[in-house]
């Protein structure tokens, strides 16, 4: 699907584009704002990922899906605003594998109104580190594989996986907690 | 009373698409387009310049030298004229030193104009 309207682009048909904007805009902003903490900021930064994937499709060579490519843009442009905060991809030791994640849907969010679902979770999302809440999003909202993370992030296979466990472990308890209050 | 999901991984997908938020700004995709046609004409008028640019400079390679030559012959007619003397060893030592200065001038700008059109090209 994405393919025909990527090539209408590189055709010269520049509205073609805004069926991409129409699709990716809010998983783009979505990850932006794990990454950037703030609404403005993470619009932004959306924006100019769009702006740069137009300007670099012809660069784009269908290797890997272009949501992936996509993605990948999103978190440069969000890295770049972040830049003064000096955000760093952290990875943590191995030894941290093999825990358990405790099981979250036993402290059910249904009572609440949607609205307050989101706001809980995105308080929760907040509590994580960027990288954990931008990997959680990746791989659970966006169901994207390892290597695909790690085609996104620059982060290695190993490290995704260790971010990843413990952003699971961290949301699970962080999650509990808030239900709870 | 809600069906629990399969696996931990199933929770942790309905969880997350519960927090997903939209862009506030509902002409947000106006705006991007906006910036999208913008830079789609500033690309088209880029390319054009550089197309220009190479135009120019292979019709001032041409018509410079021969211009420079043209003008040289008529100084040395006119300073004959007003000295009443060849000036033959003074266009001797002017035209190498206009070729010299052109030669590096033209190797400038050609330099100039190549990375700038590979760089629109790759970029």
């Amino acid at each position: 699907m994405d393919d025909s309207y990527i090539r209408d682009v590189l055709n010269g048909d520049t509205g073609a584009f805004r069926f991409l904007v129409g699709k990716y805009k809010n998983r783009a902003y979505n990850l932006a704002r794990s990454l950037v903490r703030s609404d403005l900021i993470a619009e932004e930064a959306t924006q100019d990922a769009f702006v740069q994937a137009f300007k670099n499709l012809r660069k784009f060579k269908g290797k890997a899906a272009f949501s992936t490519w996509f993605y990948r843009i999103v978190v440069n442009e969000s890295l770049k605003k972040n830049r003064k905060k000096k955000l760093q991809f952290v990875g943590i030791s191995e030894s941290e594998i093999g825990e358990t994640i405790p099981d979250i849907y036993s402290h059910a969010i249904e009572p609440f109104h949607e609205e307050e679902q989101r706001e809980l979770i995105e308080q929760v999302l907040e509590k994580l580190k960027e990288t954990e809440a931008l990997l959680l999003k990746l791989f659970y909202l966006e169901e994207k594989k390892i290597d695909e993370i790690v085609e996104i992030t620059g982060l290695t296979p190993s490290n995704c996986k260790v971010i990843l466990f413990r952003a699971r472990k961290k949301f699970a308890e962080y999650y509990r907690l808030k239900v709870n209050q | 009373m809600n069906t629990q999901p399969q696996n931990n991984d199933d929770q942790f997908k309905i969880l997350l698409t519960k927090g997903m938020s939209e862009i506030p700004d509902t002409n947000f995709e106006n705006k991007v387009m906006d910036k999208i046609i913008f830079a789609a004409q500033h690309e088209a008028e880029h390319k054009k310049s550089i197309r220009l640019s190479w135009m120019f400079l292979s019709l001032s390679t041409l018509f410079f030298p021969m211009g420079i030559l043209f003008f040289l012959q008529k100084l040395n007619l006119n300073f004959s004229d007003i000295f009443g003397r060849n000036l033959g060893n003074t266009q001797q030592f002017i035209v190498p030193a206009v070729v010299l200065l052109f030669s590096i001038l033209l190797l400038l700008q050609v330099d100039n104009l190549v990375r700038l059109t590979l760089r629109t090209r790759y970029s």
